[in-house]
């Protein structure tokens, strides 16, 4: 079954951000980041229009579409450097002691999380699980000032940033 | 940008929270390879991040992020069974009720049962009784049974009930922010009676138990559903626990019993609730607020009616109650007729040409389902020898001629309306004053009834009884103010000033006949358990309490008061009160109260050792419940008590002390009771406003 204008427009509200953050992740320029991801909706739709996907697959296809785009991106502009490192990451996810490894990373972030306060908490569902939500409305969910937002997950992310990386320092 | 962003910038922009100029940090990003990198990191941590939100869900409840399948903080469930739990829908200490749904995005209401909080045999059994009554049952707005299942074992086991989600806002819910009106009143107890009459077409009939606005729920086209059936029972079976919300539930549910009423007086107490924007208990508690509603009447008095204080007084049952309000949403022009014959214009012109006053039997609703003779008499005051008295016989009414000497008279009887059911007349002015057809009025003779219940009057439910106040020219009404069970009041209307106040609060009391003595300015009146209580005229205090004989039917009595004596009409016959004799009852024990003098002329107290039955006693204190008698309910208890002592009748005693508004004994009571039970029924008390600690 196609999916129609409005299920795109909401899976792409879904997904964009986290797409663009793979893009990013590679080491592509953010400017470029951008017209990848926007050539990564493009192709989907492509194949949709084919029937070659579903929505139930949308999100996982978006990223890898992503990641193909974005590697032939920096075999473009030619840089070497770039072009030796994401391969070996997409295969990652196939390994399982990186699994194992990438779960207790995990583990580590969710201890530290669940031992902030329910607002904190609460914050950063609004901001990071599905269906995401800008920091404007998730700072007025909460009751505090975007400001106030910013500043909270930028000292979440510092501890989580710390517990993630706890193991591999 | 010419100079660096700096770091948190960086990590704004990937985190979404950037609200600089994007395009030059763009711009600068494509030429610093330092940024870039830093944007890279940052990127990374965001996906870890995203990937940590996806590997846990907010609580439901409390929103922490979880990674399991409940919530370590709250306990609230995010999985259960092959449900997915949404959100929240309410809670207490014993569970939850969830909004889930299935694999297939079904919604349900998901029920929880918690055993870890452990719940008493009663929460278990409502769960069970609601799963049992919901297979059973098959109407459009009631919710359609889906799923029960278990989880967990020994005290953390827990039960599910998945029944149809009612999408829609609840009425408590929607009276956040709407006001209902009196059609949209009308139209939900409209509705809810059909769910009703459904309810108790069934074999056996299903009594829901718990109405109230919390749970009927609106659905988008307006249609109203009834959800909850862990109050429900079959009506006929033994109750032994008290299952419903307090306000809600009138005294005999209290009590455990239940009936076809029971649900229409949650329906009027809900009712009620949605017009006065009050917790019924305060409306029910203010004999004035059910007066103040901007409703008519009509809907007043049908309101009153479903949520009377005594069982007898509502509606039998859904069906005919709909039937009324049928009758009620009819045009103005075809519920209302004329009720005054040409005959009692006559009657009444011979009356006043007697000069007496009278009082006629009464043979409305309020005492339709009393046992009566074929013939009885009812008599007050006359200046004279003689009275008027009132022959009613099957139904209809006359007044004939009576004396003490020559008994009556009944060559000359003159036929009278039957909805009247007590009536008193002015000396001074001549004019009468009656209750017709539960409404206070004034009989303007030749032929006109003028309701004195306007808008300032209090409100006036099921009045029983009228007397004159000849020193301060005022009437008395003896009636309740709403469809609480706090007893009646005594009403004063002073007829010049054409004011309406409180005399007093009975407090449990239902008076059924009341007499005004000049000389000793008191209020004699016979309550419905056979008591004769007196009250100082001007100010209502409760002056004494004795006990009536018990050959006096009180349904059926009349107070009068002559030559100084008061007379008691019953069974066709005049007596002094004071040489009437036979069994007595012992009245209420109340320190406040003082004893008549012949009280130790009493035999056969209630409850003495020698006939001890206490099931018996306790019995029949449980009908006196039902009739709002709580004093004398109390007394019962009390006669049970000392056969043989039983929990669970010290707390229908503590109840009836709350309710009679007995401090000493609730105090008494009060201390008798477990801590769970104290906390379960001090309600009582506190509604009453009686002291009880």
């Amino acid at each position: 079954m196609r999916i129609d204008a409005a299920e795109w427009e909401a899976l792409i509200r879904a997904h964009d951000r986290r797409v663009f953050l793979a893009v990013l992740a590679l080491g592509v320029r953010a400017d470029r980041a951008r017209d990848v991801v926007q050539t990564t909706w493009t192709r989907l739709m492509e194949k949709d229009e084919r029937g070659e996907i579903t929505k139930d697959n949308v999100a996982g296809l978006a990223v890898a579409q992503a990641r193909f785009l974005a590697l032939d991106e920096l075999r473009r502009t030619n840089s070497e450097k770039r072009r030796a490192e994401p391969l070996p990451e997409m295969l990652d996810d196939l390994d399982p002691e990186q699994l194992l490894i990438d779960r207790e990373r995990l583990e580590r972030a969710a201890a530290v999380l669940a031992g902030s306060s329910p607002s904190v908490q609460r914050l950063f569902q609004l901001l990071y699980a599905e269906p995401p939500v800008d920091y404007t409305q998730a700072a007025a969910l909460v009751g505090v000032s975007l400001q106030r937002a910013r500043q909270v997950m930028c000292e979440l992310r510092k501890k989580l940033r710390a517990a993630l990386e706890e193991g591999s320092s | 940008m010419t100079t660096h962003p700096t770091a948190q910038d960086l990590e704004l922009f990937v985190m979404g929270a950037y609200d600089g100029p994007a395009a030059e940090l763009e711009a600068h990003l494509a030429d610093c390879k330092t940024c870039s990198a830093t944007v890279q990191r940052e990127a990374k941590l965001e996906l870890d991040l995203i990937q940590l939100a996806g590997s846990t869900r907010a609580c439901p409840s409390c929103r922490r992020s979880v990674a399991a399948a409940r919530c370590e903080s709250c306990g609230c469930a995010l999985v259960a069974g092959d449900y997915r739990v949404l959100e929240v829908v309410v809670q207490n200490a014993h569970g939850r009720l969830y909004l889930a749904e299935d694999i297939d995005g079904q919604r349900v209401a998901l029920k929880e049962l918690a055993f870890v909080q452990a719940p008493g045999a009663d929460a278990v059994a409502a769960f069970e009784r609601e799963a049992k009554f919901l297979r059973a049952l098959t109407h459009p707005d009631i919710p359609r049974f889906v799923a029960s299942f278990e989880e967990g074992e020994g005290v953390h086991t827990r039960l599910f009930l998945a029944q149809e989600y009612i999408e829609g806002e609840s009425l408590q819910a929607r009276l956040a922010d709407h006001w209902f009106d009196e059609d949209e009143v009308l139209e939900i107890a409209r509705r809810t009676l059909q769910i009703l009459v459904y309810l108790q077409e069934l074999s056996p009939v299903v009594i829901h138990g718990d109405i109230k606005p919390a749970n009927l729920v609106r659905r988008r086209d307006g249609t109203i559903a009834l959800v909850d059936f862990g109050a429900a029972r079959g009506f006929g079976g033994t109750i032994t626990s008290v299952v419903g919300t307090f306000g809600y539930m009138p005294i005999e549910q209290l009590a455990g019993n239940v009936n076809p009423t029971t649900d229409l007086y949650g329906l009027g107490a809900s009712l009620i609730h949605l017009l006065s924007r009050e917790d019924p208990w305060k409306v029910f508690e203010d004999p004035a607020a059910l007066g103040r509603l901007n409703i008519s009447p009509e809907l007043r008095r049908f309101l009153g009616r479903l949520a009377a204080r005594r069982a007898a007084d509502r509606f039998p049952n859904a069906k005919s109650a709909l039937e009324a309000l049928t009758r009620l949403r009819a045009p103005a022009g075809r519920r209302r007729s004329r009720w005054l014959p040409a005959a009692l214009a006559a009657g009444g012109l011979a009356i006043g040409a007697m000069g007496y006053s009278v009082a006629w039997l009464r043979s409305d609703h309020h005492r339709s389902q009393s046992t009566t003779t074929s013939k009885q008499s009812s008599a007050l005051t006359g200046a004279n020898d003689d009275f008027v008295a009132l022959l009613d016989s099957d139904g209809s009414a006359s007044l004939v001629s009576y004396s003490l000497e020559k008994g009556l008279d009944t060559t000359a009887q003159i036929p009278l309306p039957s909805l009247i059911s007590d009536a008193v007349r002015d000396p001074q002015t001549h004019r009468w004053y009656v209750i017709k057809d539960s409404v206070v009025g004034e009989l303007a003779l030749p032929g006109s009834f003028k309701s004195l219940e306007t808008a300032a009057a209090p409100y006036l439910l099921s009045p029983s009884a009228v007397a004159f106040d000849t020193k301060r020219r005022r009437l008395i009404v003896a009636a309740g103010s709403s469809a609480e069970d706090t007893g009646q009041y005594l009403f004063v209307y002073e007829v010049d000033s054409e004011r309406w106040s409180v005399l007093t609060n009975l407090g449990g009391l239902t008076i059924e006949a009341l007499a005004f003595h000049p000389d000793e300015d008191r209020l004699y009146s016979i309550t419905d358990a056979g008591l004769v209580v007196t009250f100082q005229a001007d100010s209502g205090a409760l002056l004494g309490v004795r006990p009536a004989p018990l050959p006096v039917d009180p349904t059926t009595a009349q107070l009068a008061v002559r030559s100084g004596e008061v007379l008691v009409a019953h069974d066709g016959k005049i007596e002094k009160l004071a040489a009437v004799t036979g069994t007595y009852q012992r009245p209420p024990a109340d320190d406040n109260i003082e004893m008549d003098e012949d009280e130790d002329t009493r035999s056969g107290s209630a409850g003495t050792p020698a006939d001890c039955n206490a099931d018996a006693l306790k019995d029949r204190g449980m009908e006196n419940v039902n009739m709002g008698q709580h004093a004398a309910a109390l007394m019962l208890f009390e006669a049970s008590l000392r056969c043989r002592q039983d929990s669970y009748v010290v707390s229908l005693a503590f109840m009836a002390a709350c309710n009679a508004q007995n401090s000493p004994k609730a105090k008494q009571y009060y201390m008798k009771l477990s801590s769970a039970q104290q906390l379960r029924y001090q309600v009582m008390c506190i509604r009453n406003k009686t002291s009880y600690q």
